[in-house]
């Protein structure tokens, strides 16, 4: 079949982002009020600018490109990849004004990485930061852990036929419930249940901390996008260790899991068996890899004392794990860490959490599948020669383990594989050493965010770009950019 | 001869002690970031430290904290008691730089106490005050704001006039 995009296709795709874009105007709305209640009055400038432009130019694409084409498959993912590199740019804008990054790379970096859920930072001091941006800067992961496209056509859509496009190019493969639509308003559901608990449990915390009661509800909210989200922002430059409270970190390992679940087990606990938790292929793949990371980090850190054993290493490899990034140590005592332990870590990264969650990496089913197989093609070999083997899994109910879903898992393995360690190689070209360039690598690909100090305000430009991308495809999981670049060939080649 | 001896001998003592004293009670002045970079080196050695304070005092069940930034390098310091920060007039954050302060403490790099890199102060002195900085909006930015409002004005009223006749 030869695709072969006409003039209608664009005004369908144009059409479709310009709504997409409208939508992200109305998030903006936020930050615009936190400026006024706070009486920031150069920050209100710098995102009613943002509002403006992000508005305009969403309504001019939807003036402009009228709908002429019902859309299918292909505009679904075209609007997904372009709609989050849009997005981001868009975002950078309020950041930039800020006067908080170096340069406008910077700014689009860091709004990439909000979207995106990663966390990794190029902000300048963050202390210093309004409460506008940094409502903002966690905003976007929030809006990016539950997907723009989802928000915006739940709200805006005219496009439901190709709602299980935009599904699956935003790297959800599974359905909760029949109807996409319905899927995506159950995934908000759970996030603003989870929202009030997250926000009153951490406020408590907070102001018994110390912190005056506005100050503790509005880190509260941020630190809850962040976990829950898995994105790892911070509202101060320490990250969780500015706090020094171990009952905090304590919550925030429970929202990270809470966040690294796959939504659709999230739906089961909540309506249908609780015992499932215990059955699930992914939880126990999560078990079998996390503890047996934990044990490599354990082995090198002996020498610190159990407590500190525990608080560090546990800490930075559930971050690692669920994808989220939060730290409680600073850049350089994480790369401090003896090899084995941060080699440990980069494992947990990029393996991820649960498909169909808020966080990044090759994700816990696919690797599951994986080990799943080395052990039926030995079990396989051990059989008589005609011997039919199949094995299968419990994820919700029992699924024959078939040569497709086996194919896909190694698919996107290596996809995964390949673009970490060409980032790595990336990095090492520019004269970082090799186990620090394949950890930030990973971190930007897999969208967690710890970092070992290469992602800092005077990194190389070419690096930025770099991870700006890998953070872009590894939250897209690259399909839905291949998709349109496939298309995009077909342009030319017509 | 013996009384003179024995004199000179109590003397010399005297000198050694206060060497020793004062050998001890000297901390040795860096900043965080020469800390954070050779943890090893100032573990457990007492330190003098300076940097902004940021933030609010958080509390903890054994005394108080504080955290102080300083170039780009943040590092938590553990007092004691809240006391030690009466002095403090103002606390960096949006629109308000903090006290500059000088605080002298021991330097754990891996603290059995919090299992944290952290100073447990001893004396916290501010060396310059800090104040308010919030900056005005540039009229530039107020002009281009203007500008951007009256063409999202008039692209709002066409999209709405031709989302009411795509209804009607």
């Amino acid at each position: 079949m030869i695709i072969s995009p006409d003039r209608k296709d664009f005004f369908t795709i144009l059409n479709i982002l310009g709504r997409l874009i409208l939508g992200l105007s109305f998030f903006l709305v936020i930050p615009i009020i936190v400026a006024l209640i706070r009486k920031e009055a150069s920050p209100f400038f710098d995102f009613l600018i943002t509002f403006f432009v992000t508005s305009f130019l969403g309504m001019f694409l939807v003036l402009l490109f009228p709908l002429k084409k019902e859309p299918g498959w292909i505009h679904a993912f075209f609007t997904v990849s372009a709609g989050w590199l849009v997005s981001s740019l868009l975002g950078a804008i309020p950041l930039y004004l800020s006067a908080h990054f170096g340069s406008f790379i910077d700014a689009w970096f860091e709004a990439m990485s909000g979207f995106a859920t990663t966390g990794l930072v190029l902000i300048q001091d963050l202390d210093h930061l309004s409460y506008s941006h940094n409502m903002w800067r966690h905003l976007t992961m929030f809006i990016g852990g539950q997907g723009i496209i989802l928000a915006s056509l739940s709200i805006l859509t005219r496009a439901r036929s190709a709602a299980l496009g935009f599904y699956i190019g935003e790297a959800r493969q599974e359905k909760i419930l029949p109807n996409v639509l319905a899927t995506s308003r159950f995934i908000w559901r759970v996030s603003f249940t989870f929202l009030i608990i997250g926000v009153s449990a951490y406020t408590a915390i907070l102001f018994y901390k110390g912190l005056n009661i506005e100050r503790a509800f509005f880190h509260a909210i941020w630190l809850f996008f962040a976990s829950f989200d898995t994105g790892g922002f911070a509202p101060q430059a320490q990250n969780i260790a500015y706090y020094h409270s171990r009952l905090l970190e304590a919550v925030t390992v429970v929202f990270m899991i809470m966040g690294a679940i796959n939504f659709n087990l999230h739906f089961w606990l909540w309506t249908k068996r609780k015992r499932e938790i215990f059955n699930n292929f992914e939880i126990r793949t999560f078990f079998l890899t996390f503890f047996s990371l934990l044990i490599l980090v354990y082995l090198p850190l002996k020498g610190l004392g159990n407590l500190s054993m525990f608080h560090k290493g546990f800490y930075q490899l559930i971050s690692a794990h669920s994808g989220c990034g939060f730290s409680n140590m600073g850049t350089i005592e994480l790369a401090g860490f003896p090899p084995l332990a941060l080699l440990a870590v980069i494992f947990a990264m990029m393996i991820g959490g649960g498909v169909c969650s808020t966080t990044g990496g090759i994700k816990l089913m696919r690797i599951g599948i994986i080990l799943k197989t080395f052990i039926m093609e030995t079990k396989r070999w051990m059989m008589p020669f005609k011997a039919v083997y199949k094995d299968r899994l419990h994820h919700l109910q029992d699924i024959i383990l078939s040569e497709k879903r086996i194919k896909e898992a190694y698919v996107f393995f290596s996809l995964f594989l390949f673009t970490y360690v060409s980032g790595a190689i990336i990095g090492m070209i520019y004269g970082y050493p090799a186990l620090f360039s394949l950890f930030e690598s990973v971190s930007a690909t897999a969208n967690v965010g710890l970092s070992v100090g290469i992602t800092n305000p005077a990194m190389p430009a070419g690096l930025k770009l770099v991870y700006i991308f890998q953070m872009w495809a590894g939250r897209l999981e690259f399909l839905s950019i291949f998709v349109a670049l496939g298309f995009i060939v077909s342009v030319f080649r017509k | 001869m013996l009384k003179i001896m024995k004199t000179r001998n109590i003397y010399a003592l005297c000198v050694v002690s206060c060497v020793l004293c004062l050998g001890t009670a000297y901390a040795e002045v860096t900043s965080i970031q020469e800390v954070l970079s050779s943890p090893a080196l100032f573990d457990k050695k007492q330190v003098e430290i300076e940097g902004e304070i940021i933030g609010e005092l958080l509390n903890d069940k054994a005394g108080a904290w504080v955290n102080i930034s300083d170039r780009g390098n943040n590092i938590g310091i553990f007092l004691p008691g809240q006391d030690m920060v009466k002095n403090i007039s103002y606390w960096g954050k949006y629109g308000i730089i903090g006290d500059r302060v000088k605080v002298t403490g021991t330097f754990f790099n891996n603290c059995s106490q919090h299992q944290e890199i952290d100073v447990h102060s001893e004396k916290i002195e501010v060396i310059k005050a800090g104040f308010k900085d919030i900056k005005p909006p540039s009229p530039r930015k107020i002009e281009i704001t203007l500008a951007l409002f009256i063409i999202w004005l008039t692209i709002t009223i066409v999209y709405l006039i031709r989302l009411y006749i795509s209804k009607i």
